[in-house]
């Protein structure tokens, strides 16, 4: 079977092993278990208002042509294909009669990972959450005949891939993964201009861990409904969420290198806390007033167990 | 009142770690690098410091553990000790003078004064400081330096001081006052500890300033003993013994007598002993027997003194004359020692010529003295011999000076009303007893005579009533014996041994059993004579003839065996009572500050490991 293969060169990428590899700083480490890919090939993303694509996808429409594989009827008209008439329809009839088919078309799966360093950070590294869950809505796209785009939005220099199509498709994507860099800072807003410059529209899913509020509404901006339905994957890691650290630390900023010495107790912890609060708050906010979808993902969470039942349960990815 | 000591204040040198440790922290703090994903997150904080300035020092519960701990440990190094002062006053140097006379075997007091001086001693010394000193010393027939603390461990005192042993007899306590003072450092403050029972009727002359404390173990205690024991040889067949009981009471008692020869009882009587009273009682044994016991049956407080030996000596007989109209009541206390044969004579009977070992005149004097030993009571107002004056009033109190003469004699209790006053004495007099500068008794030698002057006028006065008086002459006697042993002895007085010019071998048996064995390398006397009973000298002579000799080791005698807390010591009683919680209490805190330690060593592992 495909997906055997595609497992055998997920092995050989790593991509069957459960704990993911670290190479080395700043080196993505992409890895989908065998049982993640199992569960995968029983759901496919929910993108069925995105089919506006051409007619080389697997996904059906409302569109018809015609074709062998009968749907219905249409009345012929001057050019149409006499091969596609169904003479004992018309015979039965006073007028002559095409058999339509299903028009089938692909959709349009965008994926913009934020590539900076600040995703680098974490013990495991943010990356490694938001490799595997890009590597899973990639494997969903691709398996089900959708265009793909993968768009990173930091690093050494934005790099992108796509559109690409099909199972086929899958090893380059995994192997692209694979070569990915986290560091410097990320520019979102730019990432989303290149990726708007080649496509019109689509379901667009953004993985970051949304440092700058101002940024990130600005990104929204740039993509509208119901052009664009976004979904905004928002990662933490439990640090982030949970600081244990008391004392007197001299902290470094991950992204900027930027030093400063604070002095972390128990109020500080709780004000950190309520301020993190606020900034989700803020962040979904945002999400709501632009008409995206906004998932709070903490980075130690389960692919097979917590991530894909609960993308499952927002429609996010529906069984096939 | 306390305050703090430090053993080994060198110790507190590891106060100086804990600066270090404060920059140690400081610089592990400083040093604590922590990389966040985004300052954004963190940039509420108000109280950021910037690495500019000054750093606090940061009061983490492990920097808070490490100081303590540090403390702990320098403060253990220098071994501290608290010391609690009951009353205000530090107490560097103790004198402890411990009384070993016999009346101290007394048991009015469980399981006896002597274990319960003993047990204030050792109290005593174990409550010192390491930088107080302790001297002890006892004090009975004589004084013992026992050890101090600067040439001993303390270990050893308390164990010498378990070890000791009452039963001497006398009161040596201002030789060994006079030895404590001396010995004493002045510019340290000092106390002297006197552990006594008060049962003697001396004050010792002391400096009233000095601080003294004393500790009586006395309750009014009734005693009654057997004083004194003696033989006297009536025949080559037949021995008189004579015993003395003493009821040193103020209530009556009845107690049951019985003598023992050679320990099978011969017989037992009854004696009902008033107040205040000494009885007699004689008994005849035939033969030659070894040792006669006369032991007193029933309890009191000091049962020591319930038992009185005699060893019999085969010696011979002592010729005593006395001469005089008016034979009593000195021919009583003649008759009542043993081995005396006495001939009362007239004056107008006795001439010079006559053979006699021991010549006592009253109311007369020879026309010139005989040789030997004279004693002269109630000197007659005209003779050719003496110039007596007239009779005088005793206006001073007697003293006695030491002499063997004297041995055993205590005025207390004794009147003497008038002495017989001389113009003038031979140059070679020495005054015995004397009030003021009248001679009451004295000794001088004329020719071959030894002449003793008894002055004391012997119709006034209760001399010759009190058991003083026998025990005089007894001595007289004694002193012309050439016995090479006493038949008896008190207790605690050193007991002469054999020579070994005569006796090249003997073996001293106690009557514990323990035996001592000597060659001709010997010391002149015994001294560990504290346990009273019989002890037995097995002497081997140069032929090789073995003579075996008997020593009976009595505790009852007229010092000791009244026991009771002497009028005098009333006061001290008080003053012991005030003066007792001056004692210092020290504790070494080092245990307990190395046992914390450990402690918190263990909770800032155990924070660690969290």
């Amino acid at each position: 079977m495909w997906y055997q293969r595609i497992s055998r060169l997920a092995d050989l990428f790593r991509l069957g092993s459960i704990l993911p590899i670290h190479d080395s700083p700043g080196q993505s480490g992409v890895s989908l278990s065998p049982q993640t890919i199992s569960q995968l090939n029983r759901l496919k993303l929910n993108a069925s208002r995105y089919i506006r694509g051409r007619g080389t996808g697997t996904r059906s429409s409302i569109r018809r042509h015609p074709a062998y594989d009968f749907r219905e009827h249409r009345k012929y008209a001057p050019g149409d294909d006499i091969r596609f008439v169904d003479w004992k329809a018309s015979a039965r009839n006073e007028h002559i009669f095409i058999k339509q088919g299903e028009y089938p078309k692909d959709a349009t799966v965008h994926l913009l990972l934020d590539c900076s360093a600040s995703m680098n950070w974490g013990e495991p590294p943010k990356l490694r959450s938001a490799l595997s869950i890009a590597a899973s809505i990639a494997f969903l796209a691709l398996s089900n005949g959708d265009r793909f785009f993968f768009q990173t939005s930091a690093g050494k220099s934005v790099q992108s891939l796509g559109p690409i199509t099909g199972k086929g498709q899958i090893p380059s994507l995994f192997n692209f993964l694979q070569m990915i860099t986290f560091e410097g800072r990320s520019d979102l807003v730019e990432s989303i201009r290149g990726l708007i410059r080649k496509s019109q529209s689509g379901l667009i899913l953004i993985i970051s861990d949304l440092l700058d509020v101002n940024e990130f509404r600005h990104v929204l901006e740039l993509l509208p409904a119901p052009k664009w339905d976004v979904v905004v994957i928002h990662l933490l890691h439990p640090l982030e969420l949970k600081p244990e650290m008391l004392g007197d630390f001299q902290m470094v900023d991950a992204e900027t290198g930027r030093i400063a010495n604070y002095d972390i107790d128990a109020a500080a912890i709780q004000s950190y806390q309520e301020n993190l609060s606020v900034w989700k708050d803020e962040l979904e906010t945002v999400c709501i007033d632009n008409n995206a979808f906004y998932i709070l993902i903490p980075t130690d969470w389960s692919i097979e167990q917590e991530v894909i039942p609960l993308l499952r349960s927002i429609q996010l990815m529906i069984p096939k | 009142m306390s305050f703090i000591g430090f053993a080994n204040p060198i110790g507190l040198l590891g106060l100086l770690s804990i600066p270090a440790i404060i920059v140690l922290h400081m610089l592990r703090e400083r040093s604590k690098h922590y990389r966040v994903s985004s300052l954004s997150l963190w940039s509420f904080l108000d109280i950021e410091v910037r690495g500019s300035r000054l750093r606090k020092i940061p009061l983490t519960r492990l920097l808070l553990l490490d100081l303590s701990i540090a403390l702990l440990l320098s403060l253990a190094w220098a071994q501290p000790h608290i010391t609690l002062l009951l009353n205000g006053r530090s107490v560097h140097q103790i004198m402890i003078l411990l009384d070993v006379s016999s009346s101290m075997l007394a048991e009015d007091i469980v399981p006896s004064r002597f274990s319960q001086a003993q047990l204030k001693a050792i109290s005593l010394i174990s409550s010192l400081g390491p930088r107080d000193s302790a001297t002890v010393v006892t004090f009975g027939s004589t004084v013992k330096w026992i050890g101090n603390t600067s040439d001993s461990t303390v270990s050893e005192i308390l164990n010498r001081i378990t070890n000791l042993q009452a039963g001497e007899t006398g009161n040596a306590l201002p030789e060994a006052l006079a030895l404590a003072l001396s010995v004493h450092d002045p510019e340290i403050p000092f106390e002297l500890h006197i552990l006594t029972d008060a049962a003697f009727s001396k004050i010792p002359s002391f400096d009233e300033s000095e601080s003294i404390t004393w500790h009586i173990f006395s309750k009014e205690s009734a005693n009654q003993a057997v004083l004194r024991l003696s033989s006297y040889q009536i025949n080559e067949n037949q021995h008189q013994l004579f015993a003395s009981i003493a009821n040193f009471s103020t209530q009556p008692a009845n107690r049951v007598i019985s003598l023992l020869v050679d320990e099978v009882p011969v017989d037992s009587t009854t004696l009902k002993l008033n107040p205040e009273s000494i009885v007699s009682q004689v008994w005849t044994v035939a033969g030659k027997p070894d040792v006669v016991n006369v032991i007193l049956s029933g309890g009191d407080y000091l049962p020591q003194d319930d038992v009185a030996s005699l060893g019999m000596h085969k010696g011979g007989l002592i010729r005593v004359a006395l001469v005089t109209d008016s034979p009593s009541p000195v021919d009583r206390a003649l008759h009542s020692i043993p081995n005396v044969t006495l001939r009362i004579l007239s004056p107008r009977e006795y001439f010079p010529g006559m053979q006699f070992d021991i010549v006592v005149f009253r109311q007369t004097v020879p026309e010139e003295w005989p040789n030997g030993v004279i004693l002269v009571l109630d000197p007659p107002k005209e003779n050719h011999l003496l110039e007596v004056e007239d009779l005088v009033s005793i206006e001073a109190l007697p003293v006695v000076e030491p002499d063997p003469l004297l041995d055993g004699v205590d005025l207390s209790g004794i009147s003497l009303k008038n002495v017989w006053k001389l113009k003038s004495f031979p140059e070679s007099t020495v005054p015995l007893i004397k009030s003021g500068d009248l001679p009451i008794l004295a000794r001088t030698a004329v020719g071959n005579s030894t002449v003793y002057l008894l002055l004391a006028d012997l119709d006034s006065g209760n001399l010759t009533r009190h058991p003083v008086f026998p025990i005089l002459i007894d001595n007289l006697i004694q002193s012309v014996i050439q016995n090479p042993l006493p038949s008896a002895l008190d207790t605690g007085l050193p007991l002469s041994l054999l020579s070994p010019v005569e006796y090249p071998f003997m073996k001293l048996t106690l009557p514990d059993g323990n035996s001592f064995e000597f060659g001709r390398e010997r010391p002149t006397f015994f001294q560990q004579t504290q346990v009273h009973g019989v002890y037995r000298i097995e002497g081997l002579d140069a032929e090789g003839r073995t003579n075996n000799f008997f020593i009976g080791l009595n505790s009852g005698n007229q010092t000791e065996s009244d026991i009771r807390q002497r009028a005098w010591a009333t006061n001290l009683v008080r003053l012991d009572q005030d003066r007792e919680t001056r004692v210092s209490q020290e504790v070494n805190l080092m245990p307990w500050l190395l046992g914390l330690a450990i402690l918190l060593l263990f909770m800032e592992a155990w924070l660690s490991w969290r």
